[in-house]
């Protein structure tokens, strides 16, 4: 390594390299002519001179006027809607849902299902379902139908009357 | 007195951060208020003016990332905008170079932009900046050096 202290004969100012550093930075700085020295900023007249009442007047805790909100009407009103709903809750009595029977559906609306076919069910299939002493065949024959009513289920139903198997007499 | 005494000078160096006058005026306010309601917790480690130098300091950069946050920007961003509108303020009559310089430094890192105006403009020494900032002396000039060639560069440029 280099000895840098072989300079024979020359000396230097005592401290010299010490703030060597900052008198070349200071330097850079003075030689910065290109950056204005003022900043162009200004302030509305007056502005020091009142600031203090402003910032007083900002940190002075401003006295709010007290308004009193509850009353004590609206105690007893909380309290008599209390008792009105314990009251309601304790004499009138909870009916439970009922569970749903066949026994509360009335027979209107079980017919009304079923002519809609929501069960998707023939009458066939559906008769299977029905247990032979719940028929009664008192309950058909001795139903009158009308001979109307009998042509037109058997239009509705038929596509070939000749499936009937009719015997006529050919005229 | 406190007021009397420092409100003047902590007027331009937050002024010098936040541009606007009146945004200056509001940051100087909360700065006093916080002095005010902190000064039992100062501990006397450093001088007084140092200490509320930095309140200032601080509350100025507060300020400025809670209106950036409020416009949806990042500061840097909102402070290049703040630079760019000075011309069309009424407490601003710089002139052409004035309105560069500002832009210029608006550019700068918080670090330069501070040791820059505080030396540069304030005139306060690297031993009161590094009090006032709690950084070392060498590192605040170094931060000057650079903040001065951007600066340079910038109105080079421009």
């Amino acid at each position: 390594m280099k000895d840098w202290k072989k300079h024979k004969g020359f000396k230097t100012p005592e401290g010299y390299f010490d703030n060597l550093t900052d008198r070349i930075l200071d330097k850079v700085g003075e030689e910065s002519q290109a950056v204005p020295e003022n900043e162009g900023f200004s302030m509305p007249e007056g502005y020091l001179e009142s600031f203090n009442d402003k910032l007083k007047s900002r940190m002075e805790p401003k006295e709010t006027k007290v308004v009193q909100m509850r009353s004590y009407k609206q105690y007893w009103v909380a309290a008599a809607s209390i008792a009105a709903i314990f009251l309601l809750v304790v004499l009138i009595p909870w009916k439970g849902t009922e569970e749903a029977s066949f026994d509360t559906l009335a027979s209107a609306d079980i017919e009304a299902y079923l002519d809609e076919d929501e069960l998707g069910l023939s009458s066939y299939e559906l008769a299977e379902y029905i247990p032979e002493d719940v028929l009664e065949e008192d309950a058909i024959i001795e139903l009158n139908v009308e001979d109307e009513n009998i042509m037109e289920y058997l239009d509705d139903t038929i596509d070939d009357l000749d499936e009937l198997n009719l015997e006529y007499d050919e005229e | 007195m406190l007021i009397n005494t420092y409100k003047e000078r902590l007027y331009w160096h937050i002024r010098r951060i936040v541009l606007d006058h009146d945004d200056a005026d509001d940051v100087l306010q909360n700065t006093f208020i916080k002095v005010f309601r902190s000064i039992d917790g100062f501990k006397g480690d450093s001088k007084l003016y140092s200490w509320m130098y930095r309140i200032a300091t601080n509350e100025s950069f507060t300020f400025i990332k809670q209106k950036s946050k409020k416009l949806g920007v990042n500061s840097e961003a909102l402070q290049e905008r703040m630079a760019n509108n000075l011309q069309a303020d009424v407490y601003f009559e710089g002139d052409d170079i004035q309105y560069k310089l500002q832009q210029a430094i608006a550019k700068l890192p918080e670090k330069q932009k501070l040791v820059f105006n505080m030396k540069y403009f304030e005139e306060l020494k690297y031993e009161e900046i590094s009090e006032i900032l709690e950084t070392s002396v060498g590192g605040l000039k170094a931060s000057y050096h650079h903040a001065v060639k951007k600066i340079e560069s910038y109105l080079k440029e421009n």
